[in-house]
């Protein structure tokens, strides 16, 4: 039983050796990385700590160029957005216990912007504008208007009259272009 | 001496289990992302953050990814590949995840119609119509023209110049309303 009891001990510790050896014991030895999903353009710059890795339009994966320790902390982060993109990042945080990080997923989404403007001269009756399929019912007393579906940057917009008031014609001007970095507001209605 | 050797293999498994329960791993992914469907009678691919797919055929009447996803993580459901001759549109198709499954994004298919008409006195190049973000390019000598995107029934549509061609004005003519049952051939774009 003694015997037993030594052997007992010697293999706790070669199992306990193994195991930690399995986990990366210390050393710099995990790689941090994950999925990457939307990602149409160039600029992706992602941070953890001071270490930064460069992700290119159409990636479907990444990897941080550095490795970290086990045990060792991470959080990544955007550091620089892709042009017309935002990307958000998930379990971007957590602490490495022995495999490689690979579930820091990245997904980018297009940027939008609203298109609206302002309206003149209108009589109340119902005004309805329309970008393509997206429509918008001026409300009764309101000078502004906005419409419901943003539009991406880079895409093209073109607003029109719906539904013209009762009695009166409404002209739009400034209502076609393509949507830049910000919101539209200068698309101008004025009914006579 | 047998009774002692059981013990120490069971001994061994039992360490092995706890170190690689230590080694740990990604979180689990356990939110469903899916919805109902409504009219559909074609083959309908939808995607998910641009990268899991699902098909869909005449008569689905509900789908749910088979990527699970977690807890926090962003989730936007798009049209990947529209039926032949149907428009199909998604309802609340993005958000975040919450702590239950996602089962609102609906989509409701709808027969579509291609949009289009007649062009007068074009002899410059560079016309650009547009119908929302959709547009066509239409050439130098052209006297007809048809929108890339067909416009689902009871749409709205509604075409602009997005950009004039050298030296020539072009304007509209009954070039907005919604879409009907067949498809739109009379929008009238004259040029001088």
């Amino acid at each position: 039983m003694k015997l037993c009891n030594r052997a007992t001990r010697l293999l706790v510790a070669i199992a306990a050796s193994v195991a930690l050896t399995a986990c990366g014991g210390g050393y710099t030895s995990i790689s941090i990385g994950g999925k990457v999903t939307g990602l149409t353009t160039d600029g992706l710059v992602l941070a953890n700590g001071a270490s930064t890795v460069t992700i290119p339009a159409n990636a479907s994966s990444y990897t941080f160029p550095a490795q970290i320790g086990n045990y060792d902390g991470y959080a990544v982060s955007v550091q620089h957005q892709p042009t017309g993109l935002t990307c958000a990042v998930a379990n971007s945080s957590g602490t490495a216990t022995g495999i490689d990080i690979t579930w820091i997923n990245v997904s980018c989404t297009p940027n939008t912007h609203t298109l609206g403007g302002t309206v003149s001269g209108w009589n109340g009756t119902q005004l309805v504008l329309a970008n393509g399929s997206d429509n918008v019912t001026v409300t009764p007393g309101s000078s502004t208007f906005t419409f419901p579906t943003s539009v991406a940057e880079g895409a093209a917009y073109g607003v029109v009259v719906l539904t013209q008031p009762t009695g009166q014609a409404c002209t739009v001007s400034h209502g076609t272009g393509t949507m830049s970095t910000a919101n539209v507001v200068d698309v101008a209605v004025n009914c006579q | 001496m047998k009774t002692s050797l059981s013990h120490l293999r069971l001994l061994a498994t039992s360490i092995m289990t706890i170190a690689l329960a230590g080694c740990g791993g990604g979180s689990s992914s356990n939110i469903s992302i899916g919805g109902t469907v409504s009219g559909l009678t074609g083959n309908l691919m939808l995607s998910n953050n641009l990268s899991n797919n699902i098909n869909l055929s005449a008569g689905a009447s509900s789908y749910a990814f088979s990527n699970r996803i977690q807890p926090g993580e962003a989730y936007s459901v798009t049209v990947q590949q529209q039926p032949e001759n149907q428009t199909c549109t998604v309802a609340n198709a993005s958000g975040i995840a919450g702590t239950t499954d996602i089962n609102n994004i609906n989509v409701t298919c709808v027969p579509n119609h291609s949009l289009g008409g007649t062009i007068s006195g074009l002899t410059a190049s560079g016309l650009v119509l547009a119908n929302g973000s959709d547009t066509v390019n239409v050439a130098a000598g052209s006297n007809s023209f048809t929108f890339p995107r067909r416009v689902g029934e009871n749409a709205s549509y509604g075409i602009t110049v997005l950009t004039q061609p050298a030296g020539q004005t072009c304007t509209v003519n009954n070039g907005t309303g919604f879409m009907g049952k067949g498809d739109v051939t009379t929008v009238q774009v004259s040029c001088i």
